[in-house]
Formats: C-alpha cells, sequence, structure tokens
C-alpha cells in the first residue's frame, strides 16, 4: 500500500480510536439502560396503566399538571433533598475518616477492614431486617441499651422525629464503607516518594496533609459524595422495608412515592412523571458538582 | 329392540365406535403438558407444604399433566403478577387475593370460567368471582375476620370476654397489667400498609361504614367512618397495642402466648394455633366487638390468558370445583371457607374449638373491596390510613383528617 | 496517614468497628437464640452456641447453597460486564478528547439516578424479545448498566492521575492503544480496579428487585430473593432469617478480601516506585 494511504488510515484510526473504545459501553448502555428510560419518559406523557403498558393515551403534559398540585409531591421532594444531604454529608465524614483510620497496616487490619465494610455487604432485606428488629421498641437492642443507662425508649420508626433519622442511621452505616473503599483506594496510590519528599523538606505532617494528600484524595471524596447524592434519590429498598415510607409520609421519598403509584394505584404514566422529576433532581445536582469541580480545578492550578 | 341381524350389527358397530374414542381422546391427551400455578402461600412456612399436597393430587387424575409451583413472595405477589401479565408471559394459573384478581380481570387477562365449573354447587364466595358479568374465577379461600383471643391470659386476668370497644380496651388492660403480656395485637403502620387497610375494614364495616353511598359517589367522611376512627383512636391511646411491631412480630408474639387479643383471619389464626408453645384450644374466638358484620379476605384462583394450556387448566379447576379437589382443598385449608360447602373436617374442629365462631361469622362478612371502585381501593383506602395515621400519630381531629381524604379522593378519583 | 499517633488512631478504629459491626454480631445473636427468648424480650446479648446445630438444620432446609452459587453467578457477571466496558469507557474518558466526551460523561452520571422500578417495565418488556427473562446472565447485564458507569468513574479517575510519560513512551514504539491500557495502565490502577470490583460485585450480590420480577424458577433465586421468601404473609422465622443473611453477606466480604489482598500485595512489591 502506497505511504499516503497508510498514514491516512493510521490517521482515520487514530481519530477512529476514542470511538471504538467509548462505542461498546455506550452501545450497551443505550440497549439496557437509556432505551428504556426512554420508554418510560414517553409514558409519563401517556396515562398508562400499569397493566396495560403500552395502551395509554397521550395526554400530553397532564400528569406534570396533576403532580405540581398534589401536596404529596412537595412533601416528597422536601423528604428526599433532606435525606439525601445528610446522607451525604454524614455518610462522606464517617466515610473518609474511616478511610484514613485503616491506611497504616496494622496486625488484623484485614479483619478490621473486614469489619467496616459489613454494611456494604450485608443484603437489603437481611439489612432491613436486622434493623427493624433492633429498633424494635419492646425487644431491640437499642432501646435495652437506652434503658439500660437510664434514658427512656424511643419511637424509633413510629414517630415522626425519629423515623428519618433512623433511616439515615442505617443509610449510613451501608454506605459510609463505600466512601472508604473509593478514598482508600485514592490514599493507597498518593506516591510514598512525594508525601517522603515533603516531609524531608521539613513539613510537618498537617501541611504534608494539606499539601499532598487531600489534594490527591479530593476527586476520589467528590465523586463519592456525588454517588452518595443521587444514589440517595434512588435508594428505595431501605426505606420501604423499615417504615413503608411513614409515618405521615416523613420518610416517603420520590421513590417511594412512584413505587406507590406505579404499582399501587397502578398509574404508571403518573409515576414516570415523578420518575422525571427525580432526573431534574439529578441533573441539578450533577451542575451543583460540575460548579464545584470548577473551583477545585482553579483551586488546584492557582496552588 | 328386536334382536335382529341389523340391530346387532349397528349395536356393534357403536360400541366399536364408541371403545375407540375413549381410546382416541386418551391418545390426543397424553400429549405431557405442565401447568405453572403462582401462589404466594406456597412460601408460607406451615400450610405451604399442605397445599401444594392437595393439588398435586390432581396428577394422579391426570397423569399428562405436571403441576409447577411458581412461588412469589407476598410483598411482591401483585407488581410481579401485574407486570408479568402486562407484558404477555406469567403464570398458567393465579391464585390472588381479591383486589390483584379484580384488576387483572378488569384489564382482560384472565379466561372466562364458567364452562369449567358447570355442573358445580358453587357458594357465595364465588360471587365476586363475575366481573363485567363474566366468571372469570373461583374461590381459592375466604378468610374470615374474627376477635381471638388467649383463654388462659383472659381466665387468669379474671376479664370478661369484650362485646364492643369499651370492654375489649378494658379486657386487654387487665391482661397487659396482670401478665406483662400485650393486651391486644393489630396493625398500625404505614409499612403494613397492604394489610393494614384491609384489617380497617372490620372496624369500618363494625361501624356500619360504606366507603360509597347509594348513588355510587365515595363517602369517605360519614359520621359512621369517623366513628370508626374515633374507636381505633380510642384502642391506640389505651397503651395496649405493640406500637413498632409488624403483624408477623406481633403473630409470633401470639403464639409465645405473649398477647392478649387479637383482630386476624383465619389464615392468620391458623398460623398462631400452630408450630408454637401456644396450644390450639387456649385460642378461642368470638364475634368482633362492633355491631355490625366484618370483612374477610378472599382469594380467588382464574387462568391466564396468555397460558398456552388453557384447555387444560380448565380441566384442572374442574377438578378443584368437583369433590376430589375441594376434599382435598379442604384438608389443608383449615378453617377457610371454600368454592363449595364443605364443612370444616372434624378432627379439625376438636383441636380447634376457635374455627366454629370463623364459620358463622363467614356467614355475613363483607369484601374489602368498595364497591364500584374494586379496582381503586388500594389508592382510595391510602387517604383513608393516612388519615388515620394523622389521627394516632399527630392527634388530629377524626373529622378533618377524614373531610381531608375526602377531598382528595374526589379530586382524584 | 501518618498524622495520626496510634492510640487515637486504634480508639477511633475500635468505635467505628463496634458501629460498623453491631448489627452483624446481633444478627450472629439473633440466630442462635430460641423464638421464646426474642419475643419475651429475654434476648440473650451473646450468641448461644448451642442453638448453632437448630440453627444450621434449619438453613439446610432451603437451597441456601443453591441460591449463593446463583448470586454468585449474577455478581460475577455483573462485576466482569462492568470492569470490561467500564476498563473502555474510563480510559477513554480520560485520555481522549473527542467530540460528545462532556455528553457522554453526563449520559453516565444520569444513569445513577434512575430508580431500578423506573425502567422495570419497558425492561421487562425487552427482556421478553430478547429471550433474557428467567435467565441469570440477563440479571448480571441488566445489573451491570447501573454499575458500569462507577466504574467508569472509578476508572476515569485512576487514570487521570497517571502521568502521560508512561504511556508516550509506548506509543512512540508503536503499541497500540488497547495494549497499553491492558498490559500498562491497568495494573498501575489496580486499587481502583479493585474497588470498582467490589462495587459491581457487591450491587450484583444485593440486587432484589430485577432477580425477584425477572425470574420465574425458584431454582434460580439469588440469595437475595431466597431471603424476603422468608418474610411470610404470616411469620418471619427470625433466627432462620438472620442466620441465612450472615451467610449470605459472607461470601460478598470474602470476595473483598481475596482482590484486596491479591491486587494490592502485586503492587506494592515494587512496581511504581521510581
Amino acid at each position: 500500500m502506497s505511504e499516503q494511504a497508510t498514514t491516512g488510515l493510521r490517521r482515520f484510526g487514530a481519530r477512529a480510536l476514542p470511538h471504538a473504545f467509548i462505542l461498546p459501553p455506550i452501545a450497551y448502555l443505550c440497549l439496557f439502560m437509556f432505551w428504556p428510560l426512554a420508554r418510560q419518559m414517553w409514558m409519563s406523557l401517556t396515562d398508562a396503566k400499569l397493566a396495560t403498558p403500552n395502551e395509554g393515551q397521550f395526554v400530553g403534559l397532564a400528569n406534570y399538571a396533576r403532580l405540581v398540585e398534589t401536596p404529596a409531591f412537595y412533601a416528597s421532594l422536601k423528604v428526599t433533598l433532606v435525606y439525601a444531604t445528610s446522607a451525604v454529608v454524614l455518610g462522606v465524614t464517617l466515610g473518609v475518616i474511616s478511610a484514613f483510620a485503616i491506611n497504616r497496616p496494622f496486625r488484623g487490619r484485614a479483619v478490621v477492614r473486614a469489619v467496616l465494610l459489613f454494611g456494604w455487604a450485608v443484603p437489603n432485606v437481611a439489612a432491613a431486617l436486622i434493623w427493624l428488629w433492633m429498633f424494635n421498641e419492646r425487644s431491640g437492642v437499642l432501646n435495652q441499651i437506652l434503658t439500660g443507662v437510664g434514658l427512656s425508649r424511643l419511637r424509633w420508626l413510629t414517630s415522626i422525629d425519629w423515623a428519618m433519622p433512623s433511616i439515615l442511621m442505617v443509610t449510613i452505616w451501608q454506605v459510609a464503607p463505600f466512601v472508604m473503599l473509593v478514598v482508600l483506594a485514592a490514599l493507597q496510590s498518593v506516591p510514598d516518594e512525594v508525601r517522603e519528599a515533603a516531609r524531608v523538606d521539613g513539613a510537618d505532617p498537617l501541611n504534608v496533609f494539606r499539601a499532598v494528600t487531600w489534594p490527591h484524595i479530593l476527586p476520589a471524596v467528590q465523586l463519592a459524595g456525588l454517588l452518595v447524592a443521587v444514589w440517595s434519590i434512588r435508594r428505595f429498598d431501605i426505606i420501604y422495608l423499615l417504615t413503608g415510607g411513614g409515618p405521615l409520609g416523613s420518610t416517603s421519598t420520590l421513590v417511594v412515592r412512584i413505587r406507590q403509584t406505579a404499582f399501587e394505584a397502578h398509574e404508571l404514566g403518573m409515576a414516570s412523571a415523578y420518575g422525571a422529576v427525580g432526573l431534574v433532581l439529578a441533573l441539578l445536582i450533577a451542575a451543583i458538582h460540575q460548579l464545584v469541580d470548577r473551583r477545585r480545578a482553579r483551586w488546584m492550578a492557582d496552588r | 329392540m328386536m334382536l335382529t341381524r341389523r340391530s346387532l350389527v349397528s349395536a356393534f358397530a357403536f360400541a366399536g365406535l364408541t371403545s375407540t374414542v375413549p381410546a382416541a381422546y386418551a391418545q390426543a391427551q397424553k400429549a405431557p403438558v405442565t401447568l405453572v400455578i403462582a401462589n404466594s402461600q406456597w412460601l408460607d412456612a406451615l400450610r405451604g407444604k399442605n397445599l401444594w399436597a392437595a393439588l398435586v393430587k390432581y396428577q394422579q387424575v391426570a397423569p399428562h399433566v405436571t403441576l409447577k409451583q411458581e412461588a412469589i413472595p407476598s410483598a411482591d405477589f401483585n407488581d410481579k403478577i401485574t407486570t408479568a401479565l402486562g407484558a404477555g408471559q406469567g403464570p398458567d394459573i393465579a391464585i390472588m387475593q381479591e383486589g390483584l384478581f379484580y384488576s387483572i380481570a378488569d384489564a382482560g387477562f384472565l379466561v372466562e370460567v364458567e364452562k369449567a365449573v358447570e355442573g358445580v354447587k358453587l357458594n357465595g364466595t364465588n360471587d365476586k368471582g363475575i366481573v363485567k358479568g363474566k366468571r372469570f374465577g373461583i374461590a381459592w379461600q375466604r378468610a374470615v375476620y374474627a376477635l381471638i383471643y388467649n383463654n388462659k391470659l383472659l381466665e387468669a386476668a379474671g376479664a370478661a370476654v369484650p362485646t364492643d370497644i369499651d370492654g375489649l380496651i378494658a379486657a386487654a388492660k387487665a391482661v397487659q397489667s396482670k401478665s406483662g403480656a400485650i393486651g391486644f395485637s393489630s396493625r398500625h403502620q404505614m409499612a403494613d400498609f397492604s394489610g393494614w387497610f384491609m384489617d380497617f375494614q372490620n372496624w369500618a364495616f363494625g361501624y356500619g361504614v360504606n366507603w360509597v353511598d347509594g348513588a355510587g359517589k365515595l363517602t369517605l367522611n360519614t359520621p359512621e367512618a369517623v366513628a370508626a376512627v374515633a374507636a381505633f383512636k380510642k384502642v391506640y391511646d389505651a397503651g395496649v397495642i405493640p406500637v413498632g411491631d409488624d403483624m408477623p412480630t406481633q403473630r409470633m408474639r401470639f403464639k409465645q402466648r405473649q398477647v392478649g387479643f387479637s383482630i386476624d383471619n383465619s389464615g392468620g389464626t391458623l398460623n398462631i394455633a400452630s408450630g408454637g408453645p401456644l396450644s390450639s384450644t387456649d385460642l378461642r374466638a368470638t364475634p368482633l366487638p362492633f355491631k355490625n358484620p366484618g370483612a374477610h379476605q378472599q382469594i380467588f384462583i382464574g387462568i391466564s390468558r396468555h397460558s398456552k394450556n388453557q384447555a387444560e387448566a380448565a380441566a384442572f379447576l374442574t377438578w378443584l370445583a368437583g369433590p376430589d379437589g375441594q376434599q382435598a382443598l379442604r384438608e389443608a385449608s383449615g378453617p377457610d371457607a371454600l368454592a363449595t360447602d364443605l364443612p370444616v373436617t372434624e378432627s379439625f374442629r376438636a383441636t380447634n374449638p376457635w374455627a366454629d365462631v370463623f364459620a358463622e361469622l363467614a356467614v355475613n362478612s363483607r369484601s374489602t373491596l368498595i364497591p364500584g371502585y374494586e379496582i381503586k381501593t388500594a389508592p382510595i383506602m391510602r387517604l383513608v390510613m393516612e388519615a388515620l395515621e394523622k389521627v394516632i400519630v399527630a392527634g388530629a381531629n377524626p373529622k378533618t383528617a377524614l373531610d381531608e381524604a375526602q377531598k382528595q379522593a374526589l379530586a382524584r378519583f | 496517614m501518618n498524622h495520626l499517633s496510634k492510640l487515637p488512631r486504634f480508639l477511633l478504629l475500635g468505635i467505628l468497628a463496634v458501629l460498623a459491626g453491631l448489627p452483624v454480631y446481633w444478627m450472629a445473636t439473633t440466630a442462635l437464640s430460641d423464638e421464646s427468648q426474642l419475643y419475651m424480650n429475654r434476648q440473650v446479648p451473646w450468641p448461644q452456641i448451642g442453638n448453632l446445630g437448630s440453627l444450621l438444620s434449619a438453613i439446610a432446609a432451603v437451597p441456601a447453597g443453591r441460591w449463593m452459587v446463583n448470586s454468585l453467578i449474577i455478581a460475577t457477571g455483573t462485576t466482569v460486564v462492568s470492569l470490561l466496558l467500564g476498563s473502555l469507557a474510563g480510559y477513554a474518558l480520560s485520555r481522549f478528547r473527542f467530540q460528545g466526551r462532556g455528553f457522554i460523561g453526563f449520559l453516565l452520571f444520569m444513569t445513577q439516578v434512575v430508580p431500578e422500578a423506573l425502567i422495570l417495565v419497558p425492561l421487562y418488556a425487552m427482556f421478553i424479545t430478547l429471550g433474557l427473562l428467567n435467565d441469570l446472565a440477563g440479571l448480571a447485564l441488566a445489573n451491570a448498566a447501573f454499575s458500569l458507569p462507577v466504574a467508569t468513574f472509578i476508572i476515569k479517575g485512576a487514570v487521570d492521575t497517571i502521568p502521560h510519560e508512561i504511556e508516550e513512551s509506548a506509543l512512540i514504539d508503536n503499541c497500540p492503544r488497547f495494549g497499553i491500557l491492558t498490559m500498562i495502565v491497568l495494573p498501575l490502577i489496580a486499587p481502583s480496579l479493585a474497588a470498582a470490583a467490589v462495587i459491581a460485585f457487591f450491587a450484583g450480590w444485593n440486587e432484589y428487585l430485577f432477580a425477584s420480577t425477572f425470574l420465574m424458577d425458584r431454582g434460580l433465586w439469588p440469595a437475595s430473593v431466597g431471603l424476603a421468601s422468608f418474610i411470610g404473609q404470616y411469620e418471619t422465622p427470625l433466627s432462620v432469617v438472620m442466620g441465612t443473611a450472615l451467610l449470605f453477606s459472607l461470601p460478598a466480604i470474602t470476595f473483598f478480601l481475596i482482590i484486596q489482598r491479591r491486587i494490592v500485595a502485586g503492587l506494592t512489591s515494587g512496581a511504581v516506585k521510581g
């Protein structure tokens, strides 16, 4: 083949290469995620029922109009935001602390690390059942501990004050290990030489942390925080199994309402409308993340 | 007829013909068929095995048929069956609670079964199996509600068998203070919604509530409804309900002789009476402490329109409704009412004295579905139960809470 | 981290371990209790080994082994698909500048917000067409759709921190990109790969909704569905459930331990220095 043709081919190959890499994952996701999602979003413009998902009549934005007039919708929006924010702040904090605590080798570290992972490893159903039992007012261990130290019993899952905190407790127990995992991976790839160099230069541990470690793990912390936030919007099993969205809707997030609308009232179109709102919410979070990310990049560049 | 040669020949011909017809029929029937039967009861610890063993007897009658279980946890049953049928899949035969039965019959997913049960003396439990004028299912079991109690605890506390709400509170309190056991077991949380609204129908019906008026309009805030909500609140405030326990936990406690009273259906009662320290003779039943008859949970059995073996499924249904099937089912169903009037077995009654009360109450009990709004019963009752929750958890006024529910109901339905 | 001296660190670890481990410890305690103790508020706060025999026979009464094998198949499939496609996507997003890069990143992010319930019905219909219903492979594929983006982000983040120089020498030697990815880059980001693998594995192991909806045969049930089947309409035999739940949590943790030790050991034995 001629010299020109081969370079031409190579250049085409070079241009096509990114697409060759990215095409399989994207094609896969289109099939298993985006296409079903698009269909479901289409359903939000119809009055499709669960039993007859394909026979809905087009109703335009009627579902959304009804949504905006439903007080339960706003309540669930508020609950979702409170839940997501709290889960991120508390979960990421605890996860980062855990990562730092476990980073240095010591005897029995593998065991401790495994224990810290439990919340993430335990299947949702099992987690719900054991926490339900621990939260039980008469026979649960948490109330037994409380009465043991002289405090009064708490209505963990049945009072408006404590239902959400209880759910958050379980969520953080499940989510902090994930944050720990992600941050730990980043911590362990902090190049030792850089840290050594900084220390040799006389920097004290706090400054080493600030100058070397923190910037290195910040992307991981950010990623973990972002994922925890959006997963909170998505989380269903634990909330539903523990409180069913009660009491008085104090733990009814968007997804709980989606489930009730789709599978109890069989209104698939309406449930999709709820889902669309959830997606918009995620967009907002993504936008905020972008902003923070850009600020971070600028901060990094300034150093 | 004269035994002429001709008649002899025709007689032989006829005999020959009729003898080949069953043989040909049998030949055609030999093709092996599998029928998938979906039910959440297959997973019930004690009952599931017995019920399945009862059904499997059909395989002896029809050896070419293999019955296969599709076991789905009860919490997911509605969702899964609806999704599957909506997509053209699903089992051949489904055993489902009334609410689900109605919605899929209404959506046209079931096959008419009138011919399959021709000539069977069906009783009143099958009435609601007729949807839009056609019979889409027959009764599998009907579990009526009653007030059950632990007789030993009652006697130890010196309390009287209650006949009204105040009596119930007094007796429950007496049991609680005397033995430390729980006074009254009842669902009371939204987490238990799907069971709670059915349980609550007993209170509603007991106070004479009809969720619709004569003209078919929804009336959630009638004085009777307010009275029912107020009565539940009264019991809740009396401190006799184990707040926070779900119903399975409460039933386990009852089994451990830790509960005085409960309002439960015959299925739940059967579960309580078996497999635990509570002896089935110590468990007693009495009519509900309300003026009017209460409710029942009804399960129907129907054939899916998507089934590839509708004829075989219909044949199975014929057997089930016939004397052999009903007898087999009766032995496994304890005190529940069946599609035909087959009385509870003597041996069962002997060890379970509470069964008779349930049989009496089954005569007048009402369906938990709202007439005219059968498919919408769950979301409508969600409004009612949310109102009730407001009343018991936040101390709202029953009338105001129900008025709010009524407003939302009229807007949505 | 060396800015924390030993004692406070161990104290902190102790508290964290107690918080993280209490529920699991309580699972063990509950699993080894008598039903009567549980429901009469007399639960013994330590595991009573004497009940181990009856617990094991109760667990043996259900096909727990079969369930765990199914979970293993699903979880492994999820992990493999997520890592394979995630490596491709993560590397591409990190190293290549191409059109639509930001958009693709955005798309990947959006997948993380979608509740499973929202795509259940259309996915079910599609699975019928593809013949993936009642199939463990189908579940792995459905789960991977959610784990793949996470793996992508983690891998992208890790590749971002690798200096370009390492690849450049290979590029100059005309090594194909794909080879660079598999032979140079992936080994360097091993801890992140391990993290992504664990996340995908756990997601696949614990998933419930798709498993319960898409599977018909009881013999195909994974652990999550098997466990849920214990929650009867009438009763939940708490001690057996807890015992089975503990059993089901173990393989996931074991997987993590195996992965972590192997790959981290490989890493610290000399690769990145200098």
